[in-house]
């Protein structure tokens, strides 16, 4: 009862508390809720904040951490005030952050609507100059940054650490995080042969058909077992000849390429592959019946919309509806601009000028599929290893679903002789303490470092901690319908409050960078050689925060929204 | 005996079809859906929908599964694409099974041993270290437990193989480690149980029949003392047999427990309904089981009214 | 030769009041004296229940003497040992862990005593009631708490976080919706069992309702047994309270239960072990005492033992 008792009494304070509040001007602000994720990790980067905005603007967010699929619903419900969001970069060009705020965009959560921001959007789309794209990206960016329908707060880092015999995995910040093409081991304790690695995947890939995949686990396995046109090098580039392209060409307007495949491809089953395949591929991921949550990233070929946007009517119960709709699909197909020419030659007619279309083409989506063997299986494609075919440096030699998976060598792979690996074994193991015992006790290769255990890396392993900046953003969506947070101004004090510095360095602590504008640093510019976000946008977003513009922000606009200020604490 | 057995059966039947029911009303009450992500456009969430029959009418969708119950077959998985629910279950369960046996006969051995010999030496020393073993066990979270092991034995001192699923050998800490919070309940129930018995008259008769201590305890003490312990150990199998979220992460064991969490997770309606059934099912069968067992552990009970 | 003087009045029998001959000459103890007279006997049981005292007091306290608030940053002192400044050290947010494990103490206590004691009230109730009537009325009932069982208890939490605001109560109904049903079980064994003793078909030839013999001599017969599981459900509440915040349904944040504090510990077990160590020690603490508590109380109880 003493508990009750407490419990009452902490009550009857809140009430007399805001009896005092309901005193001065104004009514009291209304809750202002913070959903959040339901992991650890993502309640200690929750609660961090609420301390960080607590001490900026002596306003107390009210968290929510509920599982991720109520949050999506909640956020859908307008259900709350701001949520922490990420996006990782398709590709790396700055539009891959901006034109997901259009007032059309399906991604555009916040349903923010800006017409000078679409217009600067839609002009940098079509737009073939890249000096010119950047700077009109640039100014919607800062239109954003001045709005700030979302509030950006960090950019992530990753934090590794690999045992010093460990070479050549390439990490990438677009697309597949690892690529163990070129991987090998120099001076294993107990001997290099046979030439392996040991990974942890983390968890089970839950989807291995290439064009209907979303998650980063089973590009991590595809990109190791299938390949597309082009592979990312090892110097970062998309160089012609690194996939299973020999060769490009592009016509003069740029919408035009043509494609010329290496001669003697092979699925692992030692089928020829040839590119009837990439259009088959290409087709089937946007074909409604596939139902493929990545098809968008096909839109940039012509004709591919149109097919992703065919009406599917019930099979049973409209069977005539159906097989008209099946009919359209099938002449929208053949509408498409994909076509293989013969086998070597695969012709690609694009809706606009595009200069991110070769990096696309790394993409898992756009990886070749072999019309036989994916019609023969069916909806079981990709869901045993004897159930699909390979064509990258590895194959798929043991999988037991939520245990252990090992990549073999490919021999029937084009640049075997440059694949050093025999095999690669995965563990797939989702905990925080069991790998990183594992990596001591020299049983895995690489790991991911969570940011308490890097201060722990740095001290007795110096050597084997790796650090590299991710193409991701984090940022706070606003519920635009909220009624202090519809408001600009409260949400540009909010944006000042922010010390994101002391977030990075004291919540994260995992040497995240604070945003200072959308765009990560690591997206490029107009060429590889300059950041867009350096060269064009600059530090917008004050990194340590601005506690006393905040609160002259703060209070103006709450006078103007007839609210009173919150009490200090 | 046999028309009781079938009335249990047929009740059996009936409450495994009200379990199916209620969960899929829950299931379709808990917002979100299974395609829900950050990059679905409407557009291509219709088109999944489609493909997984999920726009038509609950009540439809409703019988189509009971129907498709009736023949074993529980559907397709939405999250992991194309692996069907009876593949699943066929592949995971052998392996939550074994580590499930192990743990229980690790429990339950020690934990009945622990329990008896608390009892015996009731107020002495040796009573009060069996308790507070048994309850470390339960208190600490297995978590935790399994993680310090992992590293002691594991990654410094190299006894025991840390994770991963392939000899006899990987098997030692996740039973351990999934045995604990059972040995602790065992433990306890047994002791408390023996000392309940120890006070009876029936004991009190052996012990002036002239039998000895080993053979009172034996056949008077402990068969009495067990049946509390049956009791619990219908669910108990149940829960333990089926695989357990934490002990598999950790390990890196193939089992069936994380579809349990997971299914829900994500909203995988066909696992969802998929794991419920199985797991209800097994359930059943065990308290089913239990109640047949308490017949012939303690022949009081009447199973049947004799009025009938 | 003696002379004795004998009235008549002398040979008139003594009458003796027959009610003062089956007087009991002890002075009168109360049933609940009488159990306090024998708990306090046995030194195990009082030592836990002053540890538990001293808990509990620590928990009302304990956040009222920190100079520290159980949720404020300190940042230049992150995942820090035991030091001066933060008595237990600090979390990984630099919470101090002294401040904070007293308030997850309190909590907890909270939490699982009150579901605990909502298990006990409804599962002994219906296990009494199915155990005693047995046939139909017990098929029934205890197929309903299979059913119960058997469903997928996530996604009622989800469910019920949806519908309800997260907090205290939120908690405690998620838990007891389906935790009573053990209870349930175990005392319906115990009820049949003993419903075949003696003394129960004595109470029932002289005409005892069920409700009396359920009551009065089937319940008390089960508390034991009842005790027990009762002192390791609260284990059970404290943990199924962590799994909950674990999947969004525990205390509301920031604020601390002793589960919370374990489950935020682990992740850096192996870099700041004293981070779990410190609430996993507090909850081996307060389950031993619960115990012997239990096991005290169940001696005492128990009516074959009344002196």
């Amino acid at each position: 009862m003493r508990f009750k008792k407490w419990f009452s009494a902490l009550v009857c304070g809140l009430l007399l508390l805001s009896l005092v509040a309901g005193c001065s001007p104004g009514q009291p602000l209304p809750p202002i809720k913070f959903l959040s994720g339901d992991s650890e990790v993502a309640k200690k980067y929750a609660m961090g904040l609420q301390e960080i905005v607590r001490k900026g603007l002596g306003i107390e967010l009210t968290l929510e951490n509920v599982d991720f699929k109520t949050r999506l619903q909640k956020m859908r419900d307008g259900d709350f005030a701001i949520v922490m969001a990420g996006w990782a970069a398709d590709y790396n060009d700055p539009m891959t952050f901006l034109d997901m705020w259009t007032t059309n965009s399906p991604y555009n959560d916040v349903k923010w609507s800006n017409k000078q921001y679409d217009d600067l959007i839609a002009k940098a789309k079509a737009s073939g100059d890249q000096a010119e794209r950047m700077n009109l990206m640039a100014q919607a960016e800062k239109i954003l940054l001045e709005e700030l329908p979302i509030i950006p707060i960090y950019w992530p880092q990753r934090n590794y650490a690999e045992h010093p015999w460990v070479k050549g995995i390439i990490r990438t910040a677009i697309g597949p995080g690892n690529d163990w093409k070129f991987a090998y081991t120099e001076g294993r304790p107990g001997g290099d042969d046979p030439q392996h690695l040991n990974l942890n995947l983390g968890e089970e890939p839950p989807d291995l058909q290439s064009i209907t995949t979303t998650d980063t686990v089973s590009f991590d396995v595809l990109n190791a077992c299938l390949e597309g046109l082009v592979r990312l090098g090892p110097d970062g580039q998309y160089k012609q000849g690194s996939g299973l392209a020999e060769s490009w060409t592009v016509s003069e307007d740029g919408t035009k390429y043509t494609f010329k495949l290496k001669k003697g491809l092979k699925w692992s089953d030692g089928t020829p592959l040839t590119a009837h395949d990439f259009e088959y591929a290409w087709k089937k991921a946007v074909d409604p019946r596939t139902a493929s949550q990545y098809n968008y990233m096909l839109f940039y070929i012509k004709g591919a919309e149109d097919v992703a946007n065919i009406q599917l009517p019930d099979k049973e119960k409209e069977p005539a509806k159906y097989k008209e709709a099946e009919a359209a699909i099938q002449a929208a197909m053949d509408k498409m601009g994909v076509k293989a020419v013969d086998d070597l030659t695969l012709e690609v007619e694009l809706v606009a000028k595009n200069n991110i279309f070769i990096s696309l083409t790394a993409f898992p989506t756009y990886f070749p599929l072999n019309q036989k063997a994916h019609e023969k299986w069916g909806d079981k494609y990709a869901t045993e290893k004897d159930k699909m075919l390979f064509c990258g440096p590895f194959v798929i030699d043991q999988w037991e679903h939520g245990s252990k998976m090992v990549l073999k060598k490919n021999p029937n792979y084009w640049d075997a002789k440059n694949v050093k690996l025999e095999y690669i074994q995965f563990d797939m193991i989702k905990d925080i303490n069991t790998p990183i015992s594992m990596y001591e006790a020299n049983q895995l290769d690489a790991i991911g470092v969570p940011g308490d255990f890097i201060p722990k890396f740095q001290k007795e392993r110096p050597q084997e901690f790796h650090q590299m900046a991710e193409a991701v953003a984090w940022y706070l969506e606003c519920n635009l319908n909220h009624p202090v947070l519809k408001d600009p101004k409260f949400r540009k004090a909010l944006s000042m409050a922010i010390d994101r510095q002391a977030y990075c360095d004291n919540v994260l602590r995992n040497y995240s960078k604070p945003a200072t504008g959308l765009t990560p640093p690591s997206i490029a510019g107009k060429d590889a050689t300059e950041s867009f976000h350096d060269k064009y946008i600059g530090n917008i977003l004050p990194a340590t925060g601005n506690p006393q513009e905040a609160q002259k922000l703060l209070k103006e606009s709450l006078k103007q929204l007839g609210y009173a200020l919150p009490k200090q604490k | 005996m046999l028309r009781y057995i079938l009335r249990r059966f047929g009740f059996m039947v009936l409450s495994l079809w009200v379990i199916v029911t209620i969960t899929f009303i829950l299931m379709n009450v808990v917002p979100g859906n299974p395609f829900s992500s950050a990059k679905l456009t409407p557009q291509v969430l219709k088109q999944l929908e489609r493909k997984y029959n999920l726009d038509r009418p609950k009540w439809e969708q409703y019988l189509t599964y009971l129907k498709n119950l009736l023949r074993f077959d529980l559907g397709i998985s939405i999250r992991e694409r194309g692996r069907s629910v009876n593949s699943i279950i066929k592949s995971c369960f052998p392996v939550s099974l074994v580590v499930g046996i192990e743990a229980l006969c690790f429990a339950v051995t020690t934990g009945l041993a622990l329990g008896i010999i608390a009892a015996l030496y009731r107020g002495r020393t040796i009573d009060y270290i069996a308790i507070i073993i048994a309850i470390i066990g339960v208190s600490v979270p297995n978590f935790v437990v399994a993680s310090t092991l992992q590293y002691i034995l594991g990654a410094k001192l190299k006894i025991l193989p840390i994770a991963r699923w392939e000899g006899p050998k990987y098997h030692i800490l996740p039973a351990f480690s999934l045995g604990l919070g059972t040995l602790a309940t065992m433990a306890r129930m047994m002791r408390s149980s023996m000392l309940e018995v120890v006070n009876q008259d029936y004991i009190r008769t052996a012990k002036a029949k002239g039998l000895s201590p080993v053979q009172v305890t034996w056949r008077h003490c402990i068969r009495n003392a067990i049946l509390p312990i049956v009791t619990i150990l219908g669910p108990l199998i149940a829960n333990i047999t089926t695989g357990t979220l934490v002990v598999e992460r950790m390990f890196g064991i193939p089992g069936l427990g994380r579809y349990f969490v997971e299914s829900i997770y994500n909203r995988d309606y066909p696992l969802i309904m998929g794991t419920t059934v199985f797991y209800a099912a097994i359930l059943l069968l065990m308290t089913f089981l239990v109640d047949i067992t308490y017949a012939i552990v303690d022949p009081r009970i009447r199973l049947v009214k004799g009025r009938d | 030769m003696l002379e004795m003087n004998l009235k008549p009045s002398d040979f008139e029998p003594i009458s003796l009041d027959q009610r003062e001959g089956e007087a009991i000459t002890r002075p009168h103890i109360s049933y609940w004296q009488d159990v306090w007279m024998r708990f306090k006997k046995n030194r195990l049981a009082l030592t836990g229940l002053t540890v538990l005292a001293i808990l509990t007091f620590m928990a009302i306290i304990g956040p009222i003497i920190s100079p520290w608030d159980y949720r404020e940053c300190d940042y230049n002192h992150i995942n820090e040992f035991i030091s001066a400044r933060h008595w237990f050290g600090t979390d990984y947010l630099g919470r101090d862990m002294f401040t904070r494990l007293w308030f997850g103490t309190r909590i907890s206590i909270f939490i699982g005593i009150t579901a605990a004691l909502l298990d006990l009230c409804i599962g002994v109730v219906w296990g009494g009631i199915s155990g005693y009537f047995g046939g139909l009325v017990d098929d029934i009932m205890m197929r309903i708490v299979d059913i119960l069982y058997g469903i997928p208890y996530l996604l009622v939490v989800i469910l019920l976080l949806v519908v309800m605001e997260p907090g205290l109560w939120t908690i405690i109904l998620a838990m007891s919706l389906t935790g009573w049903t053990g209870m349930a079980r175990l005392v319906r064994g115990q009820i049949l069992q003993l419903k075949e003793m003696e003394y129960v078909l004595a109470a029932r030839s002289v005409g005892a309702s069920p409700r009396r013999i359920i009551a009065r001599h089937l319940v008390p017969n089960t508390m034991g047994v009842v005790l027990v599981s009762l002192t390791m459900s609260i284990p059970g509440a404290i943990f199924g309270e962590a799994f909950l915040s674990f999947i969004g349904l525990g205390v509301p944040m920031p604020l601390a239960s002793l589960g919370t504090l374990a489950n935020e510990g682990y992740q850096v077990l192996l870099v700041y072990p004293h981070n779990v160590i410190i609430p996993a020690l507090t909850i081996i603490l307060l389950i031993l005492s619960f115990n012997f508590v239990g096991d005290g109380l169940r001696d005492a109880l128990d009516p074959r033992l009344r002196q």
